[in-house]
């Protein structure tokens, strides 16, 4: 962009949907992944620094995560689903290679089972750590989960933030697969329609 | 397995929650089932969201400059991506406009480099479609489509590094227009360098934005070959 100072682009990122910044991030922007960060950075942290239990780790994480975003923007298809979904799946996995590469898989696991402690004490729409309301995303995941049954919520925290496969989670739990298999179907079903009616999607 | 056990099994994998045995047998149905793979599909994008339901946590201030700098020693790949006329346009020396000059030097400088294995892939008894080249020095494939029919719509092409013994990993996903014969660059991901000795490569034809597995059997398979290239240089000042 030839004449297009840095502070102009700057000043254009900021008005730009999120598919759009992964378009111009594709294209080599870095103001675009600048802008990306600053508005889903902080999810993405908080996503690894759950799933890892370490700040540095979460760190390392989410320098990967942003990493393999700007490499694979191309590849990213706005029909597919939402940019934060993206930049939490990348995020997500980059999380759990790294806690299985690190074998801190037990510390994982406990934290994994702690979460449905803090949904039911965080399903109102202000963060009480920083009284900023929540994005409407977070508000309609946090309320869905918890109006899970417990061990409905349990499956899927134990699968997202565990990385456990299901025969791990049935042996973990002592219930049988096909309990686990069930529990989870109803789960993820059950999120899929409390989600679309909270934001419409 | 009946249709209702195997749509159960649809929850899981979008969750990554499938053993490998289970995960392959899936597939091999997400490959003859509309119906689950619009439901996997729908699946995936409510799993994605689950992460936003972590705890805030806010990261150190100095985290946005890490990952600022991180991303500066290595450019974005699509900047190169889709010069029209395939590898040929290196050694023909017809009129080519002064970005395309650059455009090319910017892939031979991916392609530059002693550690590079190729692979070739055809069609059964076909003329070669794509010939993929792997600079391991810059972690980039370089792919040149030579002749392959153009995504339809929805559609794209993704290919797999396949390793004996191991489940198909991502090398990326492309989409060819009518007529076009592009020249992209695919990063090479942390899962391709970890699979160690690599086989084979396989192209299918995914859902738009690429699938976790195939969901079909390979439409081309090729052996990587390992072997130095030499690429005709075009010296910067000829345009002709």
């Amino acid at each position: 962009m030839r004449g297009v100072g840095p502070v102009q682009e700057l000043a254009s990122v900021g008005t730009l949907g999120d598919a759009e910044l992964v378009e111009r991030m594709a294209a080599g922007h870095e103001a675009a992944l600048a802008q990306l960060y600053d508005r889903h950075g902080r999810a993405v942290f908080s996503l690894a620094l759950a799933v890892t239990g370490e700040t540095a780790d979460a760190e390392e994480v989410v320098v990967d995560a942003f990493g393999q975003a700007w490499r694979t923007a191309a590849t990213f298809d706005p029909a597919r689903g939402s940019v934060i979904g993206w930049l939490c799946s990348i995020g997500r996995s980059r999380a759990l290679d790294l806690v299985r590469r690190r074998a801190r898989r037990a510390a994982a696991l406990e934290r994994a089972t702690v979460l449905g402690e803090h949904l039911l004490a965080t399903s109102s729409s202000d963060d009480p750590g920083t009284g900023v309301a929540m994005s409407e995303n977070r508000v309609a995941i946090t309320r869905a989960l918890a109006a899970l049954p417990a061990a409905q919520r349990r499956v899927i925290e134990l699968a997202y933030f565990g990385g456990l496969t299901q025969a791990e989670i049935a042996a973990r739990l002592g219930e049988p697969l096909g309990t686990v298999k069930t529990r989870t179907r109803a789960a993820l079903e059950k999120l899929r329609t409390l989600l679309a009616e909270e934001v419409g999607a | 397995m009946t249709e209702h056990a195997i749509s159960e099994n649809a929850a899981a994998y979008a969750l990554g929650a499938l053993e490998a045995p289970e995960r392959r047998e899936f597939l091999s149905h997400l490959a003859t089932c509309r119906s689950c793979r619009s439901e996997v599909a729908s699946l995936l994008e409510t799993v994605a969201l689950i992460g936003l339901a972590a705890p805030e946590a806010t990261p150190p201030a100095a985290l946005r400059s890490r990952v600022l700098s991180a991303v500066r020693r290595r450019p974005a790949a699509r900047v190169w991506v889709a010069v029209a006329a395939g590898l040929a346009v290196v050694a023909v020396a017809s009129a080519i406009a002064g970005n395309a000059i650059r455009r090319v030097a910017r892939i031979e400088q991916a392609m530059s480099g002693a550690r590079l294995h190729h692979v070739t892939l055809s069609p059964p008894g076909m003329e070669p479609a794509l010939r993929i080249f792997w600079n391991h020095d810059r972690d980039v494939f370089v792919v040149t489509v030579l002749g392959l029919p153009p995504t339809p719509k929805s559609r794209t092409y993704q290919l797999w590094a396949l390793a004996e013994g191991r489940d198909p990993v991502s090398m990326g996903t492309f989409a060819v227009g009518p007529g076009r014969r592009p020249v992209l660059l695919l990063p090479v991901s942390r899962e391709v360098n970890a699979l160690g000795l690599i086989q084979r490569c396989a192209l299918t034809e995914e859902p738009e934005g690429g699938s976790p597995q195939p969901t079909e059997t390979p439409r081309m398979l090729g052996t990587w070959v390992h072997g130095e290239l030499h690429v005709p240089m075009l010296a910067p000042d000829s345009t002709r």
